[in-house]
This record gives structure tokens, sequence and C-alpha cells, in this order.
């Protein structure tokens, strides 16, 4: 089966990645190398293995190869208070009352029971700049997590341009020389392909470029304590982010992603660095690494004519959780999940658009507690049922585990009305020594790591 | 200003009902709550008696019975209970075709490649055998072997689940005494009124026959298909489906046990419905469902004797008269119905106790302190009324896939299907693409099972899957099939297991 990347870019080589492990897949990437538009460092969710498994890679390879390092938690300033949540369990349930509604009762008693965040192993280990590698045994305490990658983009593409090339060099042909016609819809390629995808950059409709988001990187006085972490925060022009590609690392990246798309000039965009560089740690905003990314009209799911579109312009805006590769793996999910059905676009049209749009939608909802708890919105109908009965909703499907979405809320001081019958049938001492011993065994366990 | 009855504590909850559903639910909240905090009261009328039916269940029922700590030995002792690998369909598609929906997969996946697929690309190659004989749970059933997955021999196959046949009655009146010794309380009598708070129209109590008043927070619907409280009381719209599942009636009648006892439940399709056959330790419960709009209650009686080979008929229970569909809300005001006061869609896949069990458990994670209940309910409507549309679809899938001459499955064939339900089926057709479920019941194999059973043949397979050959994939299945035969030559009789397991009396 002849398929053609339209585009050479980090979305083109991911989609090629994932699909060369089928040696009956022949894959043209076609155009000229651009560079997308995105932030040069980016977090990615647990599900990032689920695409390296696709591609036959191994997280130790990706690691040992590719500039990261592994997400364990947030960081998320608010209220002068530094909240934490992440890919985790929290503490674990007393016969049939959970977890949640037991520290909601004693919590709402008073009783010193900490922060929600002290019941979790994975964020307690991010908290000690501590890492180990999950397992899958239920029996362990390493099985109440997973974790997410923050990861250097171009030493991503140069690792699978590599991989590519030394694994699969009879099925993929980069092909430069080819002219894309940006504004026609399938440009001048070659009409032989069983299918075509489109990854092209759009360009701007605009006259002035409309920016959705800003990124920078900083020399910092003393080496920055972010392993493992990503710091999040909500500032008056949108969500600002700092991470680092590596734990060794000297520099921190930051992002700004606006809540709404500005047009911005040169000096305007200065000034928002400025503003947004503010650390007594910073020395220096380091010169040309400021990049911006504009906004580009178009549908985040397309279909261009019959070959799925993948539009990396509309992936950042106003987000503080997913970056342009956890968008693009979700498209890849999407993708591989439908490619079957190839030869009747209608069908392959439908079931994509159902299969993508489902999983954006998880996490669309994830990311909206965020920013409702932050700005105390009250019409989120998930955030207003865990408060009336500590239930999390969940879709189907839901890329987003319960466990996740309760560490979120409850960092950030959503507690579900006490009174949970479970929970009231136990004498408070008892809920007491229970969660003193999680505490013990996670201070333990943490400890000796 | 509308006076409002202010929250309060949630102390008492009451039961009106104690067929299956009842004491379901009984036992659940029993187990989970204690007495001294929220007593839980359940009344049933002796006089009323039971629907009586609903034996055959689904692998979920395992969790239920876990979640109460039950023993299953003595659970399937005491119910009469016997295997279920999963459902003989026998002149379903076509009047002669047999096919199996078992609770298990099919065959093994090639490195992420769905078995489907490598089965359809086998096809290519010359394979005639139906997806069906892919699975070890069907190979068992056609051989009447069962044991536990977990009893197999480490090196053979053991990709099954398992639910039970059981007799209701008696699985009702196990729980009863389960229940009641963990404190709740039964109270014998009919219902009479019911007290309601005019402030908000929630359910203060209801009095009896023997002028018992009976006080609660919450009341729980179980009185059956009469739905006395959620529906007569309270008038909750029932949404009707009959436009798709046209059956609405059935008879009830017993035989004796099997000979050998098959390990499934066989579900033959006739001229205007179907029949069931379940077989107990002791005996057989045996089934007619039909419609009224094509066959009358006479024949359709004639027809179960015939069929049991029977010159009279044996005593039995019916006609049952049915209207498929479900409340639009479930749960109103500060009464929540569980059960056939719920809905009913209709028994072909053995789903209602899943539904009563589903709507228990939700009940119990969305269970609040007080009795402000308007975000719980919202979001158990929402859950209870995607399962059942999933449910509905999945059952309207057997009616609307047929090849049958009589008028009943040609307007089966013919009828506008639900959109979600034409969507699926365009898709399987074009490759055999079925979307990925993480929730609920009936996920792909379900599907395959049914799809391919039917008689639909994709027109073209999954391309991820040519990274085989024809000829290995024909390799790779025929590989597999020598596994399972070896895998269920080593079982031992449903009967046997059942006797040595002393699930059974010699
Ligand atoms: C033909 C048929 C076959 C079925 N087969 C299956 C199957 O194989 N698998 C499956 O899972 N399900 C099956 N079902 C469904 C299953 O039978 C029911 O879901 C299950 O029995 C639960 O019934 P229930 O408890 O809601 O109602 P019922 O059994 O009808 O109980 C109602 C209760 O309410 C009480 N009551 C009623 N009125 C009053 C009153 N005025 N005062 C006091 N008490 C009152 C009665 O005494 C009784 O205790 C089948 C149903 C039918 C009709």
């Amino acid at each position: 089966m002849k398929i053609e990347l339209l585009g050479n870019n980090l979305t083109s080589w991911m989609i090629a990645a994932a699909l060369a492990p089928c040696s009956q897949f022949q894959m043209s990437i076609l155009g000229e190398k651009t560079r997308h538009q995105y932030p040069p460092v980016q977090s990615v969710f647990p599900w990032f293995e689920q695409y390296l498994e696709l591609t036959k890679i191994t997280p130790n390879i990706f690691t040992k190869q590719v500039s990261c390092q592994p997400l364990l938690a947030y960081q998320v300033f608010h209220s002068d208070k530094t909240h934490r949540f992440g890919f985790c369990d929290t503490g674990a349930p007393l016969g049939p009352a959970d977890f949640i509604h037991l520290f909601s009762q004693l919590a709402g008693q008073n009783y010193p029971v900490g922060e929600f965040f002290d019941y979790s192993f994975a964020i307690q280990l991010a908290k000690q700049g501590k890492y180990i590698q999950p397992k899958k045994d239920a029996m362990s305490i390493l099985s109440t997590f997973e974790h997410g990658y923050i990861i250097d983009t171009d030493s991503f593409l140069t690792f699978l341009k590599n991989q590519l090339k030394a694994h699969y060099p009879g099925q993929i042909r980069e092909i430069e020389e080819i002219q894309l016609n940006l504004s026609d819809k399938n440009g001048d390629v070659n009409q032989q392909a069983d299918l075509q995808i489109d990854c092209r950059e759009r360009q701007s409709q605009y006259k002035h470029r409309t920016i959705q988001s800003v990124s920078w990187q900083c020399q910092l006085s003393e080496k920055p304590q972010l392993n493992f972490q990503k710091q999040v925060q909500l500032t008056q022009s949108g969500w600002l982010l700092a991470l680092k590609p590596n734990t060794d690392s000297n520099t921190i990246h930051f992002q700004l992603n606006l809540t709404e798309s500005l047009e911005l000039t040169q000096s305007q965009i200065q000034t928002l660095v400025q503003q947004h560089s503010t650390d007594k740690n910073i020395q220096a905003v380091i010169p040309n690494s400021i990049q911006v990314q504009e906004i580009i009209e178009g549908p985040l799911i397309a279909f261009n004519q019959s070959a799925p579109a993948f539009n990396v312009h509309q992936t950042q805006a106003n987000s503080w959780a997913m970056s342009s590769i956890d968008y693009t793996v979700l498209f890849i999910m999407a993708l591989l999940d439908c490619i079957a059905l190839f030869k009747t676009p209608d069908l392959f049209q439908l079931a994509f658009n159902k299969c993508y749009q489902d999983k954006l939608t998880s996490v669309h909802r994830y990311q909206n507690m965020l920013s409702d708890t932050l700005k105390g919105t009250t019409t989120n109908d998930s955030i207003n049922l865990f408060l009336a009965s500590g239930r999390i909703k969940q879709l189907d499907p839901d890329l987003i585990q319960p466990a996740w979405v309760a560490g979120l809320l409850m960092s950030l001081g959503y507690y579900p009305k006490s009174g949970n019958p479970f929970a009231r049938q136990l004498p408070n001492a008892q809920i007491s020594q229970h969660l003193q011993q999680i505490r013990q065994v996670l201070q333990r366990t943490s400890q000796s790591i | 200003m509308t006076p409002v009855s202010q929250p309060k504590r949630i102390k008492n909850i009451v039961i009106l009902g104690g067929g299956t559903a009842g004491w379901m639910t009984a036992a659940a909240l029993s187990r989970a709550l204690k007495p001294e905090n929220i007593k839980v009261t359940l009344v049933e009328s002796d006089k009323i008696g039971t629907v009586g039916v609903g034996e055959a269940t689904i692998p979920h029922i395992r969790t239920f019975n876990a979640l109460l700590g039950l023993n299953e030995t003595e659970f399937m002792e005491a119910t009469q209970a016997t295997y279920k690998l999963g459902i003989q369909f026998y002149g379903w598609g076509k009047a002669d075709s047999d096919y199996f929906h078992p609770f298990s997969g099919f065959g093994k996946p090639y490195d992420n490649i769905d078995f489907q697929a490598i089965y359809q690309k086998a096809r290519l190659a010359g394979l005639t055998l139906p997806l069906d004989a892919f699975s070890t749970a069907n190979e068992a059933c056609r051989q009447n072997k069962f044991c536990l997955p977990q009893a197999m021999p480490a090196d053979s196959l053991n990709n099954f689940s398992y639910a039970y046949h059981l007799d209701a009655t008696a699985y009702a009146q196990f729980l009863r005494q389960y229940a009641e010794q963990q404190g709740v309380t039964r109270i014998e009598g009919q219902l009479q009124s019911i007290q309601t708070c005019l402030a908000d129209g929630h359910i203060q109590a209801l009095t009896l026959d023997n002028n018992t008043k009976i006080e609660g927070d919450l009341f729980i619907d179980c009185s059956g298909f009469r739905a006395l409280l959620i529906g007569q009381h309270l008038k909750s719209e029932y949404q009707n489906w009959t436009q798709w599942l046209k059956c609405d009636s059935a008879i009830a009648m017993q035989s004796e046990q099997q000979k050998t006892l098959a390990p499934y439940t066989r579900s033959t399709a006739h001229e205007s419905g179907w029949f069931w056959q379940i077989p107990l330790q002791k005996r057989t419960g045996n089934g007619i469902v039909y419609s009224r709009e094509y066959l009358s209650d006479d024949s359709a009686l004639a027809k179960l004797t015939a069929q049991l080979n029977l010159t009279e008929p044996n005593p039995y229970n019916g006609p049952i008269r049915f209207n498929p569909g479900m409340r639009k809300q479930s749960w109103q005001k500060n009464c929540v119905a569980i059960g056939l006061a719920s809905g009913f869609l209709e028994p072909l896949e053995s789903t209602s106790i899943h539904l009563i069990q589903l709507s228990i458990f939700k009940l119990i994670e969305l269970l609040p302190g007080d009795t402000q209940f308007e975000t719980a309910r919202a979001e158990f409507n929402r859950l209870i009324k995607d399962e059942y549309v999933n449910v509905r679809d999945f059952i309207i899938l057997h009616y609307a896939l047929n090849d049958r001459p009589e008028n009943f499955w040609k307007a089966c064939r013919d009828m506008a299907l639900p959109q979600t339900l034409q969507n699926k089926i365009a898709l399987f057709k074009a490759v055999g693409y079925l979307a990925q479920k993480e929730q609920g019941l009936f996920f792909k194999p379900s599907w395959q099972a049914v799809l391919f059973g039917q008689g639909l043949i994709p027109d073209g397979h999954d391309c991820k899957a040519d990274i085989l050959t024809n000829k290995q994939a024909l390799d790779w299945v025929y590989t597999y099939l020598s596994k399972q035969k070896q895998s269920v030559e080593n079982m031992p009789l449903h009967q046997k297991w059942l006797q040595q397991t002393g699930a059974m009396r010699k």
C-alpha cells in the first residue's frame, strides 16, 4: 500500500515511524523540510508510550537517544501555593470508602492530614527530584503511577529519522524536490498513492501575525530544580509553562499559551517575554530563543477531500497540558485504528473523526478542570458531580484516568461534600490511623530510592 | 416562593419489592452500609409474588457475588446453578444457521493485529471454518465441557470467562437470607398508599394493607413491571422501543433436567420469535418469546409444548407481557427504579440481571450523604440510559441481520435501524471495522460473534494484517486451532466438574 505524507516535518515523520513496522506500507514524505511552528520543548501524556509501542521503539532506547526526561507531576502555582498532581493513584480505600472521602472527612474536621498529594508515591518522588520506573505488578507500589515525558523536539525528530533510515530503508522515501502548492487542496502530488495524509503547514490568512503562543529559554543562576515536573501557572495573559528538556540542563524553557490569540509586533512580543521572566533566579533570556506560534484558521479535524489532514496550528491555543506531540499521537492512534477504511472515504471520515474527536474530548475535559478550578467556574458538570458525590465522570473511551482527575481537583482544594455514607460509618480514629500508615509507607519507600 | 424541604441526612432506605432486583439491592446495600448508620427496609408481598423468570446471567454477576463475599460452591448449590460459557443461537441468521456468542474472544492476535483480520485473510487462502470455530469457550460448549479458567493446565488456553444459569427464585431467597443476616428488615405487606411531601413531591412514606407505615429518605422501586413508585406514582415517562424490539410476550415452562448438562444457554429462533433453554442442576428452564402481532398466545403455547417434545404442556408461567423500553429517568425525586420497574429490553442476551447490578453499583458510587440528590440523579440517569441504549442496539442486531423468510423476520430485516447501529454495520461491512469501547457491556468480540454469526462477512479486511501473506494467516489460525483442540480435550464434562467441586450433589 502506497502512502504519501504531504509535508516534511515532525508530524509526518512521527506518522511514518508508527506505520513503518507494517512492511506493506510504502511511504513517501513529500516536500521541503519545514520546521513546525511549535515549541521546541514539549511535555507529553503517559499514552506516548503507546505511540512508542507502535513504532517498536523501546522506552529504553528512546530515553537514551532523545534529549528527554520522565514527567511525574504538574506543579501548579496558585494563590501563593504550590499544588501538585500527576498520573497516579492517591492513598488507598478502606472497605467501601474511597480514599478521597476518607481524606475529605478528616480534612473537613481540621485533622492535620497534610496535603492530598502527600499520599501519592509518584508526587512524593517528584517533590524529592527522584524517579523510578513504574512496574505493572499490582502488588507493588510502583504500579500506582504512570509517567509522561518532557521532550526536546529537534532531538526527537533527528532520532526518528535515524531510526527509520536504519531500520526501514526501503520503505520510506524522502522527496524534497517536489513543490507542494499549499493553497491547492491536493498540491501537485502524485495521485497514484492509495492514501495521502496531509501534514503540511498551512499559511496564515492574516495580514499580521496572530499569535497563540510564545516560547523562550532562560539561563538561570543556579541549576533549576525542575526534574520530572512541569510548572504551570495561569497568568493574566494565559498559561505560563516552565520545563526542562532533561535533568542535566542549566536552562529553563518557558512557554506562554495565550488565552486569546493576539496580533503582536516584535517589540510587544519582547515585552511579553520580559514580563514573564521575572523569577529571581533568571539571569537572562537566551538571545534568539524567542519563538512564536501563529494561529491559522481551519478546523482541528480536517479531511482534505479523501485525505486525513493534521492541523498543527490549532493545537497549542489555550492549553496547559496538551502539546503538539500529544495531538499528533492522538491523530496517529485514530489513523491506525481506521486506516483499513481508506478505500471508502466517507466511512473513513466517519470513523476517523469520531475516533479522534472522542479522544480529544476526553483530554479537553481534563484541561478545562484546571482552568475552571483556578477561575472558580461553577458550571462545570464534572466538577459539580465530584463535589456532590466524589464520583469522576468518565467518557467512553476516556484517556484520562479517574485517579488523575481526583488528584487534580483534590490538590486544588476541591473536596467532595462531607458526609459520604461509607466514610461516615468509620470512626475518625481508624481513618486517621489508615492515613498515617499510608504516609509512613510512602515515606519509607521514597527515601529508599 | 415554592417551599422546598430542607436536605437531611439519609438514615432510612426503603426498597419496595422482593424479586431478584429487590434482594440484590438489599444485599449490596447491607454489605456496604452499617444498619446503625443507614437502615435498609424491604417490603414485599407474598400474595403478589415475583415475575419468576430470569435464570441466565453474564459474567459480571461474579463481581456482584464477590462484593458480597459469597462462596461460589455454596451459592451454586443453593441456587441449583450450572456454569454458562455463552449462548448458542440456532436458526437466527438463516433457518439452519448455528453459532455461539461466547464469553471469550476469538483466536490470538498476531503482533497487535486483531485475530479477526487474520481470520479474514485465511479465508482468502481457502479457510472455510466460521470465526465461531476459533473460541475455546465455543469448543467447550460443543463438547459440553467446563472447568474454571484458572484450573486449566499452565500451557493450555484459558482465554474465556463464565457466568451461571440459576434458579431466580432461589437466588432471591439466598440473597434474602444474606441481607437479613446483615441487618435488613423485611416487611410483608401490600402497598396501599404513598405519602409525599407537598413541597417537593418527594416520597415520605409507604403505607401497607396491614396499616404499617414505612418512612424513608430514599426509596428504591423494585416492584417489577408494575413500577408502582416510579411509574404509577411519579409518572416517569416510559420510552418504548417496540419499533425495533418486536417481541412482547413470553411463556415459561420447566422440563426435566438435561441428560448431559450443557454449559450454555440455547436460543432457537422460530417463525415469530425464539425459544430459550436454560440447563439447571435438577431441571431445565424453557420458554418461548414472541410477538403477539405474529403469533397468538395459544399457538405460542402449542409451539413451546411441541418444541419440548411434550404431548401436553407442563405447568407454565405466562403469558408474561412486556414492553421493551426504559424509563426516561430511572431516578426521579427521591426514588430510584431498579430492575423491571426501570425498564426491560428482552431476555435474548440475559442482560436484565446485569442492568440491575449496574444500577446498584452506580447508586452506591453516587449515594450522597444527604437528600440533595440533583447531581447524583442526573449522572445516574445518564449512565443507565447509555447502557440501555448500548444493550438495545446489540439486541436489535440479532433481529435486523437475518435471512429468514417469515413475515416477522422480514419486518425485522426491513425496519429502519437506530443511526448508531446503522453506522456500526456499515463500517463492519466495509472492512470488518469495529470501534474500540472500554466501558459497559459488549466489546468487540461480542459484536464479532453476532455479526459473523448472523452471516455478515465484511467485504475487506484490515490492511494492517497484510504484513502476513494469506498462507501465513492460514497457518496462524490452524496453529491456534490445534492448541485450542488440545486445551479443550483435557477439560472435564460440565456435569462432572460440578460434581467434583461440590457445586452439585451426585
Ligand atoms: C420472559 C423473561 C425472561 C427473562 N430472562 C432473563 C434472563 O435470562 N436473565 C436475566 O438477567 N433476566 C431475565 N429476565 C428479567 C428478570 O426476570 C428480571 O430482571 C428480574 O427477575 C428482576 O425482576 P424484578 O425484581 O424487577 O421484578 P419482580 O420479580 O416482578 O419482583 C417484583 C416484586 O415487587 C413486589 N410487589 C409488586 N407489587 C407490590 C405491592 N403492591 N406491594 C408490595 N410488593 C409488591 C412483588 O411481591 C415482588 O417481590 C427475564 C424476564 C422475562 C420477562
